[in-house]
């Protein structure tokens, strides 16, 4: 056996919904298991439920220091209204946590009910919702979240639901694969065999078993939602209020490349830290859920 | 033939279903498209003229069908906008688009096989964390980075504008890197799978040369995997230029949309997200077809 390191197979293409999504691996000496990805996921859950209590300023703070580089009172610098860019990157954290939770949930709840309605609804059922997801997901990702965001116009919550419907596919796939994988199993016949109705199969034995590998979805899900999220606030379609989100911080700061490189770089670093987090902890919560799945 | 067929046929059924989601999602749009062509400062009487300009006052489903009739005609409609037709609008974008996307797609590839090749103990995973914050981070990120680097810093390239060559060089390092982040753990790990097989035991135990067994056993076996992630890497890619066109300022498609967004200009949004999907399955639809050729296995399950 190699190490699980190189353990990614997909060789057939009917394993195109696995194959999408490579696993992000670090290399052994580098592979902090939880410990590191879990306590910078607890920090930025801290920053966002807290800011005020840790965050230095406040984010409406102007002070005259305008654009100014990091240093002793201003760690990250200023923005260009000499507001403390610390304290705007973890005010941000709320709404671009926010964001990523809610279109995962929305996303995966979506995704799980269809998957759930496909795998367990009969071959006439699975054939029109496989068809209509595969139109789905035809549309690439940020093109589909565009129009939809441009549809609804640009705001937190529809920047959730833009996000979450760009998502579901993906969810509606696992939840179809583990629904189908484990409808066969004789336990489920035997349940049948007693007179339980589908209602009480699908709630007591197939939900408890779609469980761990829709947990890991939606861990790896947060990464790549924040970043669909936060793409859309660089086009200016996501978040635009007055409680900015990283994205919207990241394109205010393009604008000031030339003269305050921090401005832009610290926000990024952020979403970056954020989505290599969700990445590394979902892939050691399969690890430690599903060893059956190692494989892929 | 029946296999080729059938994927075909799906393929059809997915364009043309993307089609209707499109249109769909796009005749939500809150605001009357006839009030922004108009203006501000228009009278009740020019907005319903322009009303009747566009046909956005027919019921829905007639402005679906003349949509339909159009595109079989290759009719993308009239940009709201600036009256011209799309298709013109489209084609005039087009190959700076291709080109970024292609010569990303080889910065993706080269880079792959690359580390691949290389596994060496340290380098290997060197790469493979480098490659794991590549992939973390929002393009646009990496592309004012980039910016910030290269132009800024050091000014050796432009940052912006997409008229020479040197302003092509950003933009695609910052797509290319991003998608060879996946690509590479992907090209890496499927080497490393079918190096295991007991069949290059086989092969090796007859006495072929290592370069023999490489290229012309291993490379083929592991090309599978890697070309299904190709389609999705141009699926990818496509959808990076919206954000790559942005900020670099490059003319594009994705420029188009971006833009198009802005005004509503929904003949515009539609045509481009069209082209863009089209073309993605498509590709998809080449990628199905050309396992049977890498492997004739496949056709059986297909």
């Amino acid at each position: 056996m190699s190490e699980p390191a190189a353990g990614f197979v997909a060789r057939a293409p009917a394993r195109r919904a696995e194959a999408a999504r490579p696993r992000l691996r670090l290399p052994a000496w580098l592979r902090p298991g939880l410990a590191l990805p879990g306590a910078i996921m607890l920090v930025m859950l801290a920053c966002g439920l807290f800011p005020e209590w840790i965050a230095p300023f406040a984010p409406t703070d102007m002070t005259d220091a305008i654009l100014a580089p990091p240093g002793r009172t201003h760690w990250f610098g200023t923005d260009h209204f000499g507001r403390d860019v610390l304290s705007l990157v973890i005010y941000g954290a709320r709404q671009s946590l926010l964001m990523g939770a809610c279109a995962v949930f929305v996303g995966g709840l979506a995704g799980g009910l269809i998957g759930l309605v496909s795998g367990y609804g009969g071959r006439a059922v699975d054939l029109v919702l496989m068809r209509l997801l595969d139109i789905w997901m035809a549309v690439p990702d940020i093109l589909l979240a565009i129009i939809i965001a441009a549809a609804l116009g640009p705001s937190l919550t529809n920047t959730i639901i833009a996000v979450g419907l760009v998502t579901v596919p993906r969810y509606a796939r696992v939840m179809r694969a583990q629904v189908l994988a484990v409808r066969s199993r004789t336990f489920i016949e035997a349940s049948r065999s007693i007179g339980s109705s589908n209602l009480l199969i699908v709630l007591r034995h197939i939900l408890p078993h779609t469980v761990s590998q829709m947990l890991v979805m939606a861990t790896l899900g947060i990464g790549s939602s924040i970043l669909i999220g936060s793409s859309l606030s660089f086009i200016g379609l996501g978040v635009v209020d007055d409680r900015p989100d990283w994205g919207f911080l990241l394109s205010q700061g393009r604008s000031y490349l030339t003269v305050a490189w921090w401005f832009a770089t610290f926000p990024g670093l952020a979403i970056t830290a954020l989505v290599i987090s969700a990445n590394l902890l979902g892939d050691a919560l399969r690890n430690r859920l599903d060893p059956q799945q190692r494989g892929g | 033939m029946a296999f080729v067929l059938r994927r075909v046929a799906g393929a059809a059924l997915v364009i043309f279903g993307t089609i209707t989601l499109v249109f769909a999602i796009l005749y939500w749009l809150p605001g009357d498209p006839a009030v922004l062509v108009a203006g501000e400062n228009a009278t009740e009487e020019s907005i319903a003229r322009i009303r009747t300009l566009l046909g956005t006052e027919r019921p829905l489903w007639e402005q679906y069908g003349d949509y339909l009739a159009g595109l079989a005609q290759g009719d993308l409609g009239t940009s709201f906008a600036t009256q011209e037709p799309v298709t013109v609008r489209l084609w005039a974008q087009f190959p700076s688009t291709l080109a970024l996307t292609l010569l990303a797609s080889t910065v993706a590839i080269v880079a792959g096989v690359v580390a691949a090749v290389s596994r060496g103990r340290w380098l290997d995973q060197a790469i493979q964390a480098v490659m794991l914050f590549f992939t973390s981070m929002p393009s646009f990120w990496l592309g004012i980075l980039l910016i910030l680097l290269f132009s800024v810093t050091l000014q050796w390239l432009p940052a912006i504008g997409s008229d020479s060559f040197a302003q092509l060089i950003l933009p695609v390092s910052c797509l290319g890197l991003v998608a060879s982040g996946r690509l590479m753990r992907m090209v890496r790990n499927s080497v490393l799978d079918v190096l295991d097989e007991p069949f290059v035991t086989t092969l090796r135990a007859k006495g072929l040369v290592e370069w023999q067994v490489l290229f012309r056993h291993v490379l083929r076996n592991a090309l599978i995997p890697v070309v299904t992630l190709l389609g999705i890497l141009v699926g990818e890619l496509l959808s990076g230029t919206v954000v790559v066109e942005t900020l670099f300022a490059r003319q594009g498609i994705g420029r188009l949309l971006v833009d198009a967004v802005g005004v509503k200009d929904i003949p515009v949004i539609q045509g481009t997200v069209l082209i863009a999907s089209i073309s993605f399955v498509l590709i998809n639809l080449l990628v199905d077809l050309s396992y049977s050729v890498i492997d004739p296995r496949v056709r059986v399950d297909g």
